[in-house]
C-alpha cells in the first residue's frame, strides 16, 4: 500500500483546513518538501486550493526540489497547463473541476500523457441524510460520475473525503471501498486518517493508496506543526 | 556534459534536477543540431503516450538522428516513455513505428490481481552484471506505466514481476540504454543509475 504525503497551498504557502475550510498556514512548502526528501518518502501529492490556473513560478521551484515522484493538482484547465506541469518536473497531473467542465480536454490530455500520468480527484461528501455525493455538483449521482470519468481513461483515481479532511477522525472505509469496487485502475483515498496506527490496519486491506495529509504535518493534541514521517518506525516503509 | 532532449513530451527538467544533484552539467537540447563536442551521452525522458511522444520526436527532428545515431554511436538513455520508443513497436499504438534500436513489441501489461497502471515502488532483479544497476541488491525503483516489455531477461538486463509475468525494466544493447521506471525519482538508487550512466558515457568518450 502506498501512503502518500498530501501537502496543500494556498499562494505559495503551506496550510491546512478543516473540510477545507479554516484555513491555517504552516509555512514553507520548499522546507516540508526538503523534509520529506530527508525522511526518504515515497511519493508526494501538491494541490493547490486556490488557484485559477497553475503558478508555474512557484511550481518549477518546488519541483526541482522533490527526489520522488509528485503529483500537481490546481488550477490545470487545459492540455498546455499540463504539458508544462509534467515538463517542470511533475510526474502525474491531478484533475479535478476539469472532469465536469470539459471532459473532452480531460480525454486529450489523457491522450497525450498517457492514462498513468493523469489523475482524477473527485471530493466526496455527504448529504443531511448522509448519502454520498459530489462536493462540486451536488445535483450529479457520485457513481455515474466515477463511470463517467472512468471512460476518459484516467489512470488513476484520487477520491478525497472532504467531510473528514483535517479533522483526523479516521477513514470512513466502507464508503471508500464501495466507491474503490466501481474502478478498474489504482484509486488513492484520503481525508481524515488519524494515527499510524490506523494505517498499518489500513494496510491489510487491499487498497492501493493511501493520502495523508494533517497526520505528517502536525503533532500532538495541541498541533504543533511538525513535519514527520515515521513510517519505518511502524514497518510500513 | 550529458544532452537531455527537450522533444515536447516528458519531465524534461525533473531529469537536469537529478543530474545536478550529483554534480553533472546538462544542458537540454530541442533538435539534433544542438548537440555540442561537450555532449558525452543523451537522455529521452519520457511521460506520454507512444504515439504522442514518437510523434514529438519526428517533429523535432530528433527520430531520423536517433536512427541514424544506431546503437553504436553516441550513448543513449531512455526513460520510461523514452525506453518504450528504443523498440519496434507499442500496442498503445500500434500503427506508429518506433526506433527500432532494440527489436521487440511494447505490450499492454498482464492483467491480475495488481491493477494496470503499475505504479509505485517495485523490487527489480538484475540478472547477471548490470552496467546501470551495478549489483545493488534488494532495491526497489518507482515504476508509473501501463505498457512495458514483456519477456525473459538476457544477462545485463533486469525484471520486475507483475502480476505473475517478467517484465523488462532495464535493458541494454551496445550503447543503448533503456530504463522502464523513473531514475530521477527513485531517491539515491536512482541518482546512482543516473550516474553510472554519465560514468559509462565518459568511459566511452575516452576510449
Amino acid at each position: 500500500m502506498r501512503i502518500i504525503p498530501s501537502l496543500l497551498l494556498n499562494n505559495r504557502a503551506l496550510v491546512k483546513t478543516v473540510s477545507f475550510s479554516g484555513e491555517r498556514y504552516l509555512g514553507d512548502p520548499i522546507n516540508a518538501v526538503r523534509l520529506f526528501n530527508e525522511y526518504d518518502a515515497h511519493e508526494i501529492v501538491i494541490l493547490d486550493i486556490n488557484c485559477n490556473e497553475p503558478d508555474f513560478e512557484f511550481l518549477e521551484k518546488l519541483a526541482s526540489k522533490c527526489r520522488m515522484p509528485v503529483a500537481y493538482g490546481g488550477g490545470i484547465n487545459t492540455l498546455e497547463q499540463a504539458l508544462k506541469v509534467i515538463k517542470l518536473g511533475y510526474d502525474k497531473v491531478i484533475l479535478s473541476r476539469l472532469l465536469l467542465k470539459n471532459p473532452d480536454e480531460v480525454e486529450k490530455i489523457v491522450s497525450h500523457l498517457g492514462s498513468q500520468s493523469v489523475i482524477a480527484c473527485i471530493e466526496i461528501e455527504r448529504d443531511n441524510k448522509g448519502v454520498l455525493g459530489l462536493r462540486l455538483h451536488k445535483k450529479i449521482n457520485l457513481v455515474n460520475h466515477i463511470r463517467q470519468v472512468s471512460r476518459l481513461g484516467v489512470g488513476e483515481f484520487f477520491l478525497y473525503d472532504s467531510d473528514r479532511e483535517g479533522s483526523r477522525k479516521g477513514l470512513l472505509i466502507n464508503d471508500f471501498l464501495m466507491l474503490k469496487a466501481e474502478i478498474d485502475v489504482p484509486v488513492i483515498i484520503g481525508g481524515g486518517v488519524e494515527s499510524y496506527n490506523e494505517l498499518r490496519e489500513l494496510s491489510s486491506m487491499g487498497l492501493d493508496a493511501v493520502a495523508v495529509g494533517s497526520l505528517f504535518v502536525y503533532f500532538g493534541k495541541r498541533e504543533a506543526v511538525l513535519i514527520n514521517y515515521d513510517l519505518r518506525k511502524y514497518g510500513l516503509y | 556534459m550529458i544532452g537531455i532532449l527537450d522533444y515536447g513530451l516528458g519531465n524534461v527538467l525533473a531529469v537536469r534536477s537529478a543530474y545536478r544533484e550529483i554534480g553533472v552539467k546538462t544542458c537540454l537540447l530541442s533538435e539534433p543540431s544542438d548537440i555540442s563536442s561537450e555532449v558525452l551521452g543523451l537522455v529521452i525522458p519520457g511521460v506520454g503516450s507512444f504515439g504522442e511522444g514518437v510523434h514529438c520526436l519526428e517533429n523535432t527532428g530528433w527520430f531520423s538522428y536517433l536512427k541514424d545515431n544506431g546503437v553504436r554511436g553516441l550513448p543513449v538513455l531512455g526513460i520510461c516513455l523514452g525506453m518504450q520508443m528504443l523498440f519496434t513497436s507499442s500496442e498503445e499504438d500500434s500503427a506508429i513505428n518506433g526506433l527500432n534500436l532494440i527489436k521487440g513489441k511494447i505490450r499492454l501489461l498482464p492483467k491480475g490481481e495488481k491493477p494496470v497502471p503499475n505504479m509505485g515502488w517495485c523490487d527489480v532483479v538484475n540478472l547477471g552484471e548490470s552496467i546501470l544497476l551495478n549489483e545493488i541488491l534488494d532495491v526497489k525503483y518507482y515504476h508509473v506505466h501501463s505498457y512495458g516489455y514483456r519477456s525473459t531477461a538476457n544477462q545485463g538486463s533486469s525484471y520486475i514481476i507483475f502480476n505473475g509475468e517478467p517484465v523488462i525494466v532495464s535493458i541494454k544493447l551496445n550503447n543503448i540504454f533503456g530504463l522502464q521506471f523513473h531514475p530521477e525519482k527513485s531517491l539515491k538508487q536512482g541518482l546512482q543509475a543516473l550516474n553510472n550512466f554519465y560514468s559509462y558515457c565518459l568511459n566511452e568518450n575516452n576510449s
